[in-house]
């Protein structure tokens, strides 16, 4: 045993309330293992690691009760059994990053802008080893950037963070926390800011680092497929408690508390295995040559079709910003979505989906190729020749808290369209309207008074949604609309889109990082990469049989819960 | 750095030119006869011609124009109306009290603020936090033709520790600089306490207190020089009004810098002074500006534009 969590309680004051953001939790974490702590946000994982750390800010946390005993390790080898929540605060920094280092969520905003990536290290070797040099240090934290793989170290040392990848920096960060060697290594969700081939490659670097080492890591994440790669302990947590707890296989494969079956339930490749294959109607039929008449139907069906599309933004340098270069976001597109079908675009950031997305409604100029809806070329359509499209074309963004207007009520947000566009004759009419869609997206038509703060995240999608749907579109692109949300709530949300199609033969274009929500949702899917589709086809083809090298690679990086 | 370095110097040239240009056409853009309005109606039509011939006004515009220039490039800014002596002379007169004062001021300004923001931002909602920024809102609703007067009633009239006006040694700067330093280090100070606020809960500060490091260094090492990025604009405009005379505090203080000058050629009347101080004030905006940039790149090396990025 290494470090035992025993009855914590932490308990935050947020103006006058006070929320029990860890509930009487207990788990140990034996030496050389990993325990994983899961829950969906706000059930009080990170809370319980910060109180480890103790870096929650005193004014505003408590421990009413519990204790959290760690093995301190002296420098002269020495071992003290100490209760981290009452010790003073000199004895807490000389553990903190020496004997528990802990990395976080966003590696973009987790190191410091001003300083290299060498100066951060070195001040925290310098910091728990006061008598070694600068020229040791510096030795040193080039060793260990060597040690997560980041190449050419001695060169990238005098680097500062804003020249390095999310993935890079995350790696400095795993560098600074392991540089002097700690007995316990949180890591607060620490790949989910992360693309799933780069995810792939931090969690082998973590876990072999820490089969080197004999370190034992705390875990946090909601993903459970990185669960199973990872953990040998797993502990669910929920509002504050620790729901289950037990070793990794065990809870998996046979969770005892509801709530963590219900989570499990909830995961896209356990939604897949109940879904009704039958719902599936994959349109691409490639026609014979010479097959007229399937080809005529075929072309019916097309509802949208893109054709060689490209759009390049200049790079611009100098005083004069002369176009030096182009970024090629998108490169050379060829789409086709029938009527009806779901289309998945998967891809990893910086891919140019979002940029296609955008580009196919006309949000952004296309620099060429051209974009037929429903056999109109938009390619050029002026703005005013493209009002009577956008009611058949319509956007759900990825952040439900940033898409919202804050200083619109719903009812604002949902009759604006309408109004715009001519529909319902009158202001109650459209008010009667925007219940309905209220409705579809299962909110109460009551709540369309609110603001949108007055909703939870997942509510807040289906406002998204509703405002998509309040035109009636034919065609919806889905910019990443469950990244943000928990998966409970992600497969509510997947449920009321194919809910949706079903009803009114909705086309979506649904943009996505997540292979697990395209194998569930998607008829068809298109991996790009580089600004180029590399692979299409059906979904259950290309997920079982990837051709492509990219869609080999990003398949395999995918962590699954039921490993082969 | 070097390609920001460059691109920065050139564009601050290119706006000195359309300053310099831009000044020149201020004796044109005076309604009515610029003469008339330098002499008077009563004057004889000699003196007008006299005086039209010395400013070059018979010439055509774009002739004037390179003449200005011209002189402008040899650092000669003409005569003044008033006392006939050349302006440059006039005004390297003046250029060192100002300084003096602009740089004093703002020493007075940094050393308070800097202090008060920090203790105010690390102690929010405390005692601390309050007292802090009520010196601040006082500093700032206090003009200083009030703080002025009230120093000198309270320093040099009743304690006799400075004396009440005038350049003469160190002392005399003591009461003008405070004057100046005060207002400014509210406005900084608030300034320092929001950023360093902002900057505090910033996922970086919370990697710095996860390295073990103690608080002291996590805010003066961490936290202050990222905080500071705003401020330096702030501080750059601002040096950039001091260093273009402080008008009000130099004319309370008989303080004899640029300020004064300027104040005292408009009610003379004496154009081609004022127009060589307000090209003077114009320039140090630019000169301070381009610097701010510099610095500010210093600082943050995400703002170095000629590197990638």
């Amino acid at each position: 045993m290494l470090l035992r969590v025993d009855q914590l309680k932490t308990y935050l004051r947020s103006g006058n309330q006070l929320v029990r953001a860890v509930d009487d939790v207990s788990f140990v974490v034996n030496k050389g293992e990993t325990y994983c702590l899961v829950g969906e946000s706000g059930s009080g994982k990170s809370v319980t690691a910060l109180s480890v750390m103790q870096l929650l800010p005193a004014d505003i946390s408590s421990h009413p009760g519990g204790r959290i005993l760690f093995d301190y390790r002296h420098d002269d080898g020495t071992v003290e059994n100490v209760d981290l929540l009452s010790i003073d605060e000199e004895r807490m920094r000389a553990i903190r990053g020496s004997r528990i280092a802990m990395i976080f969520q966003e590696p973009m905003s987790s190191l410091n802008p001003v300083f290299t990536i060498g100066a951060q290290l070195i001040e925290a070797l310098q910091l728990h080893h006061p008598d070694m040099s600068y020229d040791e240090a510096r030795a040193r934290a080039i060793a260990a950037l060597e040690q997560v793989q980041i190449n050419n170290a001695a060169e990238r040392i005098d680097e500062y963070p804003h020249r390095l990848s999310g993935g890079q920096r995350q790696r400095v960060m795993i560098a600074m926390a392991m540089a002097c060697e700690p007995d316990l290594l949180i890591a607060d969700e620490p790949t989910t800011a992360l693309d799933v081939t780069v995810q792939a490659e931090i969690l082998r670097l973590m876990k072999e680092l820490q089969q080197r080492k004999a370190m034992s890591l705390l875990f946090i994440t909601h993903d459970f497929g990185v669960v199973a790669q990872m953990a040998d302990h797993l502990g669910v947590m929920r509002l504050g408690k620790l729901v289950e707890s037990g070793r990794v296989d065990q809870v998996l494969s046979n969770p005892q508390h509801a709530y963590t079956r219900q989570l499990l339930a909830a995961l896209p490749e356990n939604l897949a295995r109940h879904r009704d294959d039958r719902q599936r109607t994959s349109t691409i039929t490639v026609p014979e040559p010479g097959a007229e008449a399937a080809h005529t139907a075929y072309e019916r069906s097309t509802l949208l079709e893109v054709t060689n599309l490209q759009v390049h933004f200049p790079i611009r340098k100098g005083i004069f910003k002369h176009t030096v270069g182009h970024v090629r976001a998108v490169d050379g597109v060829d789409l086709r979505i029938s009527q009806g079908q779901i289309l998945a675009l998967v891809g990893e950031s910086g891919c140019g989906k979002t940029t296609l997305g955008r580009c196919i409604l006309r949000l952004i100029d296309p620099t060429s190729g051209s974009i037929r809806f429903d056999g109109d070329d938009i390619t050029t359509l002026s703005r005013a020749g493209m009002r009577p499209y956008r009611r058949d074309m319509q956007i759900i963004f990825q952040d439900p808290m940033s898409s919202l207007n804050p200083r619109l009520t719903v009812a604002s947000t949902l009759t604006e369209p309408m109004a715009v566009h001519g529909i319902g004759a009158s202001r109650e009419e459209r008010l009667e309207l925007a219940r309905q869609v209220m409705v579809k997206v299962q909110l109460s038509p009551d709540t369309i008074w609110r603001y949108p703060h007055e909703f939870s995240g997942g509510q807040r999608q289906r406002i998204g949604i509703a405002r998509a749907l309040v035109l009636n579109p034919r065609f919806i692109v889905c910019d990443e609309v469950t990244s943000a949300l928990d998966v409970s709530v992600q497969a509510e949300i997947l449920q009321i889109l194919l809910e949706l199609r079903r009803e009114h033969n909705l086309t979506l274009l649904f943009i996505t990082h997540n292979i697990g929500v395209v194998e569930y949702l998607s008829d068809e899917m298109a991996v790009m990469y580089n600004g180029k589709i590399v692979e299409q086809g059906p979904t259950d083809q290309v997920c079982r049989q990837p051709r492509n090298a990219y869609t080999q690679k990003l398949l395999a990086a995918v962590p699954r819960l039921h490993l082969g | 750095m070097l390609g920001f370095f460059t691109s920065r110097l050139i564009s601050a040239a290119i706006v000195i030119l359309g300053v310099c240009c831009i000044v020149f056409l201020f004796i044109h853009l005076i309604p009515g006869d610029p003469i008339e309005v330098m002499l008077g109606e009563s004057a004889q039509p000699a003196d007008r011609e006299a005086l039209r011939h010395a400013l070059g006004l018979d010439q055509p515009i774009g002739q004037q124009l390179l003449h200005y220039l011209q002189g402008l490039a040899r650092f000669d800014l003409g005569q003044s109306l008033h006392s006939h002596r050349p302006i440059n002379e006039m005004l390297l007169e003046r250029i060192p009290a100002t300084a003096e004062l602009a740089v004093a001021g703002l020493a007075v300004a940094v050393l308070l603020s800097f202090p008060l923001g920090v203790i105010a931002a690390t102690r929010q909602h405390t005692p601390w936090d309050y007292g802090t920024m009520g010196f601040a809102m006082l500093g700032v609703s206090i003009p200083h033709f009030v703080m002025g007067p009230l120093l000198i009633l309270i320093f040099s009239v009743g304690l006799g520790w400075f004396p009440v006006s005038g350049r003469e040694g160190l002392l005399s700067l003591v009461l003008p600089a405070v004057t100046l330093g005060t207002a400014l280090a509210a406005v900084l100070s608030r300034m320092v306490r929001a950023s360093l606020l902002e900057v505090l809960n910033e996922d970086y500060i919370r990697t710095a207190r996860a390295k073990g490091l103690d608080e002291r260094r996590v805010v003066w090492r961490h936290a202050l020089r990222n905080a500071l990025l705003p401020v330096v604009t702030l501080l750059g405009l601002q040096l950039g009004a001091l260093l273009g005379g402080a008008v009000i505090t130099e004319a309370v203080f008989s303080w004899p810098g640029i300020g004064q000058l300027t104040v005292e050629a408009i009610q003379r009347r004496d154009y081609p002074v004022v127009q060589a101080c307000v090209l003077l004030i114009s320039l140090t905006y630019v000169v301070v500006n381009t610097l701010t940039d510099l610095v500010y790149a210093w600082l943050d090396p995400r703002v170095r534009l000629g590197e990638g990025e």
